[in-house]
C-alpha cells in the first residue's frame, strides 16, 4: 500500500508505489495539453466581465498569458522530472520524493489537472460529490483521477498552511 | 532641422485611475475550499479567519469581493489569482 512520509526537510516520500498510480500520477499533464478548448479557455479565464474592456483584454492575451502558460508549463514539468526520478524497490513498487522547493509545482500541476478534467468532461456538481462508477468508463476513470489528484492536493496544502 | 513626432501616449481614461476597482473571485465547482483558503492568504495576505470566510462567500453566495482599490493594483491581484488558476476579474465598483 502507497504511503507518503514528511521528511524533516520538508520534503515528501511517496513509497510503494504500484504501478497503477504511478500511470496516473504520469498522466497529470496529459488532460492539460490536450488541445481541447474549453480546457484552454478554463485555464486563461477574461480578467473582466465588462464588454467595454477591450483594451485589458488585449493587454492580458499578449502579455499576461503567454506569462501564465510558461508558469503553469514549468509547474508541470517539475512533476514530470520528480516521476522520473522514481526509483524501483524489490517488491516491484517504486518511491519518488517531492522536494519542498517543488511542493508549489505539485499543487498547480494536480489543480491544472483535475480543472482540465472537469472540462473535457463536463462534470456537473452532482458528479463532483459522487463516488466514480466503472472504471473501464473513461468518464468515471477520469471521476476517480480528479479525486486521487485532489485528495493529494489535500495533503499538500495541509503540511504547506 | 529635423522636427520631433509628439509621441502618442496611450494613458488609461482618468476616470478609471480615480475610481475604486474590486477584485471578484467567483465561484468554481472544482477548486478545493482548503486550496482556496491558502491561495487568499498567500496572494491576498488574509489571516487564515478572513482566507476561510471568503472562501466560503465564493463558495455560498457564488462570489466575493477579496479587495478594493487602484485599477492598478487589482490588475496585480487577478494576474496572481489566476496564476493559481483561480476564477477571478476586476470591475469598477460603484461610487459610494
Amino acid at each position: 500500500m502507497t504511503t507518503i512520509k514528511l521528511l524533516p526537510d520538508g520534503s515528501a516520500r511517496f513509497d510503494h508505489v504500484g504501478d497503477d498510480l504511478y500511470q496516473i500520477l504520469c498522466a497529470i499533464r496529459e488532460p492539460v495539453e490536450s488541445g481541447n478548448p474549453l480546457v484552454e479557455s478554463r485555464m486563461f479565464p477574461q480578467p473582466s466581465e465588462d464588454s467595454g474592456e477591450d483594451d485589458l483584454l488585449d493587454d492580458w492575451k499578449s502579455l499576461v498569458e503567454p506569462e501564465l502558460h510558461d508558469a503553469f508549463l514549468a509547474a508541470r514539468e517539475s512533476v514530470a522530472a520528480d516521476l522520473r526520478g522514481a526509483q524501483w524497490n524489490a517488491d516491484g513498487s517504486r518511491h519518488f520524493i517531492i522536494p519542498r522547493s517543488h511542493m508549489d509545482n505539485w499543487l498547480s500541476a494536480l489543480n491544472q489537472a483535475r480543472l482540465a478534467l472537469a472540462e473535457i468532461h463536463q462534470f456537473t456538481d452532482e458528479d463532483l460529490s459522487r463516488s466514480p462508477g466503472d472504471l473501464e468508463d473513461p468518464t468515471e476513470f477520469a471521476l476517480m483521477r480528479m479525486s486521487l489528484y485532489g485528495s493529494i492536493q489535500e495533503w499538500i496544502v495541509a503540511i504547506t498552511s | 532641422m529635423a522636427t520631433l513626432e509628439t509621441p502618442e501616449i496611450e494613458t488609461k481614461d482618468k476616470s478609471d485611475l480615480d475610481s475604486v476597482w474590486s477584485v471578484i473571485v467567483h465561484n468554481d465547482p472544482v477548486n478545493l475550499m482548503s486550496y482556496v483558503t491558502l491561495v487568499f492568504r498567500r496572494v491576498l495576505g488574509f489571516s487564515r479567519e478572513k482566507a476561510e470566510r471568503h472562501m466560503l462567500e465564493v463558495h455560498n453566495k457564488g462570489r466575493s469581493i477579496v479587495w478594493s482599490g487602484s485599477r492598478e493594483q487589482a490588475e496585480l491581484y487577478v494576474q496572481q489569482l489566476h496564476a493559481h488558476l483561480l476564477l477571478a476579474t476586476l470591475e469598477k465598483a460603484p461610487p459610494p
